[in-house]
């Protein structure tokens, strides 16, 4: 079983997100800020976190950059947000995000993500 | 309080004998103390109200979420050849023969469908048919009343449903400007033909909203090959259908769109100019650089800004001196901003002049320079 | 013949105040009407279209979120982050150190990870040296801009300083110390979006956040101002937003954007020649050159007031802080009149010339006079046994009973649209406390108001110092009542 921590401010997207990842067998843990999150991750280990990119407080590329340099997390990180600008895209790579994903979703596709990301990251740990 | 009393009734007994002014007063004196007094009884009223609606539809809500997360969110995930059965059974359980009940449900079906891509939006709309829910929107566009049409259009034109198709053709050229707005909206994401015919047709301006509410619309739609928006880049179509269509061609990277795009840099208009300006450089149009170069003296300070910004974009590398002579000797500070901008775009290309002007340049000049190979620094 | 002339006088005097006075109520009337319609449009415009589609649109404008700071360490922190966690897809966050005394720029040196940087600066309008420009080193904060400048005495010329460092084409000013709504830019930008014609500036309703619940610089929960002075103040930015700004928004001829929150046209108010270090009512000021300038470029324009409050506000809580912000903006007020004189019934100035001023100067610049040498009169009537009391009983009663039928509908406005208090007490306890205005609440305003007028006549030297904290809190003029 995976765990997967769900940073996201939207009750209504984090329900549907929920329902989706349980039908795959994974253990969701929801976090309503960027500061939530760090608790979260502070606390246990995830092998995938999930975050928005407008975030009440500390936005989701400050919680980016937090957990590659201050925590030295290297669990694969999956942003989903409405946000299209290039810029703020690629710039969210360079500071460490693993994928993207628009906002609407389909979520077969948020699924297969997922999944491709944590066997990735298998891959590499062994 | 006897005293009060009496004061009250000697003022009924000598009313008639006030001066007007004093008449007037004790009029309006009375008419605010009932106004108040109602003020205040509606507010408990509409409270109360409210109050006991949002009781009802909660449970209905969660209801409602609970059904569609189960029979369609989770049963979309996963295998996509086995086609999703409908359990209709299971819905009609929801009181959705009362109105109030039918519309709580009808924005969830709404806010699902904005929600989400794929196969569920269909779904949704196949629940949303089958369910019966869209009779009272389409019995809506033919009241003629306004709010209520309008209502029903962004209704439907939400749920994907195309209804009535001759009447809302007519609609598109309502002399209503939110009727006709919502109808063109609704064409474009409903049509399955011909959804930007109307391009041609348009005579008054499509508002900044209208053409970001139908850029968003264009650019969702899968179902349909895009056209080639080239053909309403020409002077005699409305300005506003020429700015989108610029920017739609851009942003599905249209490169057949540039020979109009190039004829159109000789409009008088200005701003469509430095537009079609910025596109061009979008769409990267190399055999678009020498032109715009050689226009470049002539124009207005928007539009010289944009030609310094479309060279940075297409950056071939063949009017890099241009940039460099403009960042030398222009007096105005966007200009040298952009045409420093321009030239650190080139990267590679440019590396050995921004090499040499980090030497030779000066003042503001040298600060822009600087500024503009700042990484950390994005406009 | 002494006492016939005194007759003639009072008789004169009290129907002059009568004739006054139903004016007066006739524009409240007609504005609290104007104001239901635009409210009810303006929610019916949020049905039919969702901003989400701003959020994803490639073509969705830029707008720099400008805010100065001066000796805010204590908050400045949670503040910028609150800015930071916007809901828009694409802006930058101006924040201007006005030459602060404390540790704010260091905290935000510490906080954000600054590092300073060689930015190309113009000045296009006037305001002090801007001495160093930060940037932050981790991408995360990339949308941060801050400046570090010389002391200038003012929000105006801070601002200014913002407008000169700013990238994007509309800017929103604010105050550092300001709770905005995440939604804020994508709100006010919309008016933008949806008119056929130039809209230069839009607003939105402002609020205490005295007792409001705040957790990491978003507002949890709205509640009522506990303490009875910033209560009366929650009660009268309600009227004055709700039934002031909304109607005039109808009618197109909004006289101020509130200094604590506003959305800008940049060239505009570049062209306009930025805000004025000298004004005390900074912000109507510059709302009344862009009109100018408007009119004078023979363009049509138009400014317009959403219903949705949006930000929230410390407003002073002390009877000493509030009399001085008070005093200040009257003074504001009287600046603005003998500033742009050739305005007042100048039909070249369209509705500015001819409603705008002309409402302002009767009832807003004029009333505390009025009232005043009202006072006045009816002490010396008092005094030399002239009163009719049953006619003067009846004067009172009919104002004071209007005045609160005005205010209980701006509340009535406020319960029908938006229910930002969540239980029944609260509603009452404002509702009661209209009760109370016109004897507790009304002769502080009135008497900052003369006390206003009277400083900007002998030219007296505002003062400073310990002032100036406040000048940057509490400078949002919202106009008097209504």
């Amino acid at each position: 079983m995976y765990s997967i921590l769900l940073v996201e401010d939207d009750e209504f997207v984090c329900k549907a997100i929920e329902i989706i990842l349980r039908k795959q067998d994974y253990i969701i843990s929801i976090a309503k800020n960027g500061q939530d999150a760090m608790q979260y991750l502070q606390k246990s280990k995830f092998d995938l976190v999930i975050t928005d990119l407008m975030l009440p407080y500390a936005n989701g590329m400050e919680l980016v950059s937090k957990m590659r340099n201050e925590l030295h997390l290297d669990v694969p990180i999956l942003v989903l947000s409405a946000v299209t600008h290039e810029k703020t895209i690629t710039e969210g790579f360079d500071i460490g995000v693993d994928d993207y994903l628009k906002k609407p979703f389909n979520p077969s596709e948020l699924a297969s993500r997922v999944k491709r990301l944590i066997q990735q990251k298998e891959k590499n740990t062994i | 309080m006897t005293s009060f009393r009496q004061w009250l009734e000697d003022l009924i007994y000598y009313f008639a004998y006030f001066p007007l002014v004093i008449q007037i007063a004790i009029i309006v004196s009375v008419l605010a103390v009932a106004g108040t007094a109602l003020a205040y009884i509606y507010m408990i009223f509409f409270r109360w109200q409210k109050e006991r609606r949002a009781k009802k539809e909660i449970p209905l809500r969660e209801k409602g979420n609970e059904l569609l997360l189960e029979h369609i969110i989770y049963k979309s995930v996963g295998d996509p050849d086995t086609p999703v059965a409908l359990p209709l059974e299971a819905f009609k359980s929801l009181p959705l023969d009362q109105k109030w009940a039918a519309d709580v449900f009808k924005s969830q079906l709404l806010e699902y469908r904005q929600n989400f891509t794929g196969d569920i939006p269909l779904l949704l709309r196949q629940l949303y048919l089958d369910l019966g829910l869209h009779r009272e929107a389409a019995a809506a566009l033919k009241s003629g009343r306004r709010k209520k049409v309008i209502s029903a259009l962004v209704e439907l034109s939400g749920m994907g449903v195309l209804l009535e198709t001759a009447h809302v053709l007519s609609l598109t050229q309502s002399r209503d400007q939110y009727i006709r707005e919502m109808a063109r909206c609704y064409w474009v994401q409903c049509s399955p033909d011909a959804p930007f015919e109307f391009f041609s047709h348009v005579k008054e301006p499509l508002l900044a909203w209208e053409q970001f509410e139908l850029f968003r619309i264009i650019s969702l739609r899968k179902d349909i090959p895009m056209p080639s928006f080239a053909q309403w880049i020409e002077p005699q179509y409305h300005p506003t259908v020429i700015s989108l269509c610029l920017k739609l061609a851009a942003y599905f990277q249209q490169p057949e769109a540039i020979p109009a795009m190039i004829k159109m840099l000789d409009t008088p208009d200005e701003q469509l100019r430095a537009l079609t300006i910025n596109n061009l450089g979008k769409l990267m149009a190399l055999e678009a650089e020498p032109i715009l170069v050689k226009m470049y003296p002539q124009q207005p300070d928007n539009c010289k800004l944009e030609i310094l910004k479309a060279l940075g974009r297409i950056g071939s590398g063949d009017f890099i001196s241009f940039l460099q002579q403009e960042l030398e000797h222009t007096e105005d500070f966007l200009l040298m901003k952009h045409a420093a901008h321009s030239i650190v775009a080139h990267k590679a290309l440019a590396s050995n002049l921004v090499a040499r002007l980090q030497h030779s340049l000066t003042g503001t000049r040298q600060q822009v320079l600087q500024h503009s190979l700042n990484p950390l620094i994005k406009y | 013949m002494y006492s016939a002339i005194l007759k003639h006088v009072t008789d004169f005097y009290e129907s002059a105040i009568f004739v006054y006075c139903a004016g007066l109520f006739l524009f409240y009337i007609l504005l609290a009407v104007l104001s239901l319609i635009a409210i009810r449009r303006s929610l019916w415009k949020n049905k039919i279209r969702g901003q989400q589609m701003l959020v994803a649109s490639p073509l969705t404008p830029g707008i720099s979120v400008i805010a100065p700071a001066y000796n805010e360490g204590v908050t400045i922190i949670a503040n910028v982050r609150s800015l930071l966690a916007l809901n828009y897809p694409r802006f930058e966050v101006v924040i201007v150190n006005d030459g602060s005394k404390d540790d704010t720029l260091q905290k935000l040196i510490d906080e954000f990870e600054l590092t300073e940087v060689n930015f190309a600066y113009r000045q296009q309008i006037p305001c002090q040296e801007v001495k160093r420009f930060f940037k932050s080193s981790n991408p995360a904060y990339s949308k941060l801009l801050v400046l570090d400048k010389v002391n200038g005495k003012s929000k105006a010329d801070a601002v200014n300083a913002g407008i000169n460092a700013s990238s994007f084409d509309y800017f929103l000013n604010t105050d550092v110390d300001c709770i905005l709504a995440s939604d804020t830019l994508l709100k006010l930008i919309k008016p933008f979006m949806d008119d056929s014609e130039r809209v230069i500036a839009t607003g939105a309703p402002l609020r205490a956040a005295n007792s409001c619940d705040v957790e990491a610089g978003v507002i949890t929960r709205v509640r009522v101002p506990r303490a009875l002075l910033p209560r009366f103040q929650e009660m009268e930015y309600i009227r004055s937003y709700l039934l002031g700004k909304m109607g005039w928004t109808f009618i197109n001829a909004v006289p101020n954007v509130s200094g604590g929150l506003g959305l800008f046209d940049k060239d505009i108010v570049i062209k306009s020649g930025g805000y004025d270090p000298a004004s005390f009512g900074e912000d109507m000021d510059m709302v009344v050159r862009m009109c100018r300038y408007m009119c004078e470029q023979d363009l049509p324009y138009r400014i317009h007031y959403i219903p949705e409050t949006l930000c929230w506000t410390e407003v002073p809580a002390t009877y000493k802080v509030f009399f001085r912000q008070r005093v200040r903006w009257a003074r504001g007020l009287a600046q603005i009149f003998s500033k742009h004189r050739k305005v007042l019934f100048n039909p070249k100035y369209k509705k500015l010339g001819l409603i705008i001023f002309p409402y302002n100067f009767f009832f807003e610049l004029l009333a505390p006079l009025i009232e005043f040498a009202g006072i006045i009169y009816y002490i010396y009537i008092i005094v030399n046994h002239l009163i009719n009391w049953d006619y003067a009983i009846i004067l009172l009663v009919f104002i004071y009973t209007f005045s609160i039928l005005i205010t209980s509908l701006s509340m009535l406005w406020d319960q029908l649209i938006f229910r930002y208090y969540k239980s029944w007490k609260e509603v009452w306890q404002l509702c009661i406390l209209s009760l109370a205005e016109p004897f507790v609440y009304h002769p502080i305003v009135l008497f900052s108001a003369i006390r206003g007028y009277f400083n900007q006549l002998t030219g007296r030297k505002h003062t400073w110092g310990n002032m100036q904290r406040q000048g940057f809190n509490q400078s949002s003029n919202i106009q008097k009542t209504i």
